[in-house]
């Protein structure tokens, strides 16, 4: 127990270098594109030099780069603080608009991510126990295919098919006007059901299946792949063969099968997470969903430096703190990891 | 026996998998496909891909706040549906002292905030004090007009002006001057404050950049809303054209491209009105850099401009072709370029280049730059064929060049870029804001031209404080023939024009000269 507690420790301490890494590149990437938010704010208004000033003090664009830098490090690392929006509103803490957001992007991300899991293991084992027939080519076809797909453009696709034309799905946002639902979580199918709204929960169901598809097919091929190129080489391993030759069913021989294929997939499903919150960006932006990954996109436009680094900074804590569970996991699963 | 063994199990997977399947898509239709409950009448859905940035006046700047704002507040004169007359909104009255420095200003009696509290003379006054005091980006339509405002009794409020201004009505009816609810922090901007004025209607709801629901104020003094509404921000056009087209808004308002509203003109279920702009859309020169610090070669650019082209084919006709900076319909507008070069003359255009000692061997060369977002999808073909008409006077050779926004801005304002695309939108509607922006010197430093003209200054400056119309057209008119057409710091293009599409079973959408949708006249069938 005293090796898996400092397994725990030394895989979390990891996330620290990853943040600061991240936030180090972010920082300078945004600094050295021409503009500055006070400019995307004003554009070509007619604004006096003397109050363009005052408004580039109080965002604190005078302070020499080195104390920017430290000045909202030290506040995320001490006091929790992401900082105030530079742009439109001015002012706000970032921190409100990331806790309002981020439920949104949580969901979106749980949807997609049951989405691609299951498409994934459909095709994968389907695949892999009928390998070399048609039906495995077509999933190979399929696999290669999903790496190729453009998020706006399958999920205009879907909005046009499944939305417009055949009316089945909305095609942006996450309820309907005029439905309201308590917010406990931030997760509306969570909440709708918690009130006891069956119409809340629809409606807000209808509005997540299209981004959620759309995301999950995009990331579900590399799914496909991995499950099928494990569950063959565990199929033909000797221990499956010594369990067949023992007379064990072979419906048992399978499950035992894709239990064993399973191991390396929840390594990568810890990876998928960025993945995920990655292609967030995209399909919020496609689908108006009112989550993090759209904040960025506006933000950027605005080169409003507190709200992106904020945002990039929680993107990490979250990816970071995703894979040190799926550490933990593979750990207690596989006997072979050494703590 | 591995083999068979293996095909029974297969297909026992997945037939347990297809059944799962069938059960899900089951219970998924039967939620899906149910007939909701009843619900409340439905509240008319606008879907626009514009945002609002502030919910105070003392900070908002832009188009789509102004209007939300014009809809939750109402000032002391307001703008008449449809039109650009001004009449009585929250005042019933006013009157202007001889010397044009002091408005008087009568309120009705009874008015209310939204939530009943009542709203008097005080409210006005603390309201323009604290835009004052807190000098967001709109303050200077306050600070550089107003000198003090005080309110004598309940009813009555009093501005005392720094230099006469004849357009002050103009100013009044803009949001910095509506007054907001005592809720409204004192001291501070309050961009979330959704306490609103007293305008028609009041905020429900109030989800940022998601939507924002509006309900009719019921102490409202004029005529009740018909309906409620709900704002739905969309990240483009493309996804708005889908929502509109999906029926999930009723009206779709800024900003769809031309080749939506072509093609949605065409649906049986839609509707597309056309909206008078007084937007205007232009090429800066920057009068300092070489070769464009060169009068001659400014007036060439002029003259070899096909407006009509480019309208028919970038903007699929959304536009009027503009010869002058102050827009079609306004007093004082003149075609003064079309006067002095006419209409498109390419063969003036290489006589003044010849004059410039440029030639077929030795062309001008221009840097045209454009952004590609900011203004709509259309930008790239404007500058096209910018380069095209350019390019066929045979004495020039264009290389486009493109920014996003904000770094465009930056440029623009450091005065790095030699020619390029710009468009404004009135922060009110006089020529003086489409005359004084851009020629004064000491004003026009935001749009990078460097253009400075002692005796174009001091017009400006005596037109915008002279109380006499038309004295003050004359000086306007004079300012656009003898030094904006001669100089040419600028070529005007177009005038734009807006388009909102709505659903056939929704009426009482007036289009506004002003470019601000009032919401209180809408209602479905």
């Amino acid at each position: 127990m005293a090796g898996l507690s400092r397994y725990i420790v030394i895989r979390a301490s990891l996330i620290v270098p990853t943040i600061l890494i991240l936030y180090t590149f972010v920082f300078i990437l945004l600094r050295v594109l021409p503009g500055d938010p006070i400019l995307a704010v004003v554009g070509t208004r007619y604004i006096p030099p003397a109050q363009l000033e005052e408004m580039r003090r109080m965002a604190g664009l005078d302070k020499p780069i080195l104390v920017q830098y430290f000045d909202y490090l030290l506040g995320v690392i001490l006091r929790g603080d992401f900082g105030k929006t530079l742009a439109s509103p001015v002012g706000k803490p970032v921190s409100e608009y990331l806790w309002e957001r981020l439920p949104a992007t949580i969901e979106l991300t749980i949807a997609s991510f049951i989405v691609a899991s299951l498409i994934g293991f459909i095709t994968g084992v389907g695949g892999a126990l009928r390998r070399g027939s048609r039906l495995d080519t077509l999933i190979r076809i399929y696999s290669i295919l999903t790496y190729t797909l453009f998020i706006p453009v399958l999920g205009m696709g879907l909005q046009y098919l499944l939305g417009l034309k055949l009316k089945l799905f909305y095609i942006s946002g996450r309820l309907s006007p005029g439905i309201h639902v308590p917010k406990v979580t931030g997760l509306l199918l969570l909440d709708s059901l918690l009130a006891g709204d069956l119409s809340a929960f629809t409606d807000a169901l209808r509005h997540i299946v299209l981004p959620s598809l759309t995301l999950g097919i995009v990331l579900s091929g590399a799914y496909t792949r991995l499950i099928r190129n494990n569950l063959i080489e565990v199929l033909n391993s000797d221990f499956i063969r010594a369990y067949r030759a023992r007379g064990i069913p072979d419906h048992r021989v399978t499950m035992y099968a894709i239990k064993n294929a399973f191991i390396p997939v929840v390594t990568y499903m810890g990876l998928q997470i960025a993945m995920l919150l990655g292609g967030a960006i995209l399909t919020e932006t496609t689908f108006s969903w009112p989550g993090l990954g759209r904040f960025i996109y506006e933000r950027i436009e605005y080169r409003d430096y507190s709200s992106i680094q904020g945002a990039v900074i929680l993107f990490a804590f979250i990816v970071g703190l995703m894979n040190l569970v799926v550490d933990i996991m593979y750990a207690l699963i596989d006997p072979r990891v050494k703590y | 026996m591995g083999g068979k063994s293996l095909r029974c199990i297969s297909r026992s997977l997945i037939a347990i998998l297809i059944v799962i399947v069938v059960i899900i898509a089951g219970l998924a239709a039967y939620f899906i496909l149910r007939a909701p409950a009843p619900v409340a009448p439905k509240p008319i859905v606008i879907g626009v891909t514009d945002k609002v940035t502030d919910l105070d006046p003392s900070n908002a700047y832009d188009f789509f706040t102004w209007e939300v704002l014009s809809n939750i507040m109402e000032g002391l004169v307001r703008y008449k549906p449809g039109s650009l007359d001004l009449e009585p909104a929250l005042a019933e009255s006013w009157s202007v002292s001889s010397d044009g420095m002091t408005w008087t200003f009568k309120l009705r009696e009874g008015l209310k905030f939204a939530d009943g509290t009542p709203l008097t003379a005080g409210d006005v006054v603390r309201s323009i004090n604290r835009v004052m005091a807190i000098s967001g980006d709109p303050s200077w339509l306050v600070v550089e007009f107003v000198d003090k405002v005080e309110a004598p009794d309940n009813y009555t409020v009093v501005f005392k002006l720094k230099q006469p201004t004849p357009f002050f009505l103009t100013l009044i009816a803009t949001p910095p001057y509506f007054p907001v609810h005592p809720a409204y922090a004192p001291e501070s901007i309050d961009s979330d404050q959704t306490a609103g004025g007293a305008g028609p209607y009041k905020i429900a709801r109030f989800q940022r950049d998601v939507e924002i629901v509006l309900e009719p104020n019921p102490y409202y003094y004029g005529d009740k809303p018909k309906s409620s509404i709900v704002i739905r921000f969309y990240a483009d056009a493309t996804s708005l054209r889908l929502a509109i087209e999906g029926g999930e808004v009723d009206i779709a308002w800024r900003t769809l491209r031309p080749t939506d509203i072509e093609e949605l003109s065409k649906k049986a279920d839609l509707k597309v009105i056309e909206v008078p702009g007084t937007f205007i859309r232009y090429i800066c020169i920057n009068t300092r850099m070489p070769p464009f610090d060169n009068k001659l070669v400014r007036q060439a650019l002029a003259v070899a401009i096909n407006r009509t082209e480019i309208i028919s084919i970038a903007l699929r006709g959304a536009g009027t072709p503009l010869y002058s900076l102050v827009p079609i319909g306004m007093w004082s507008h003149v075609d003064a370029f079309k006067e002095k070069y006419g209409d498109y003359n390419v063969e003036l255009a290489r006589n003044l280049l010849r004059q410039a000692g440029y030639s077929e061997e030795n062309k001008l060369a221009v840097e045209l730059w454009y952004t590609p977002t900011h203004y709509g999808d259309t930008e790239k073909d404007i500058a096209a064929l910018l380069k095209q008409q350019w390019e066929a006077v045979g004495l020039i050779e264009v290389t486009v060049k493109s920014a996003e926004w904000t770094t465009y801005v930056s440029y623009i304002r450091n005065g790095q870029l030699p020619v390029y695309l710009l468009g404004w939108y009135p922060d009110y509607l006089d020529p003086d804001n489409y005359l004084t922006p851009f020629l004064l010197s000491t004003a026009n430093s935001w749009a990078g031209t460097g253009y400075a003209n002692e005796t174009v200054d001091e017009l400006l400056k005596q037109a915008s404080s002279i109380v006499d119309q038309s004295k003050r057209e004359l000086t306007y008119i004079n300012v656009q023939r003898l030094y904006l057409a001669e100089d040419v710091p600028y070529i005007p293009i177009f005038q734009g024009k807006l388009y909102i599409v709505i659903r056939q079973d929704i009426e009482g959408v007036v289009p506004n000269p002003i470019m601000l949708m009032y919401y209180w006249p809408i209602y479905r069938k």
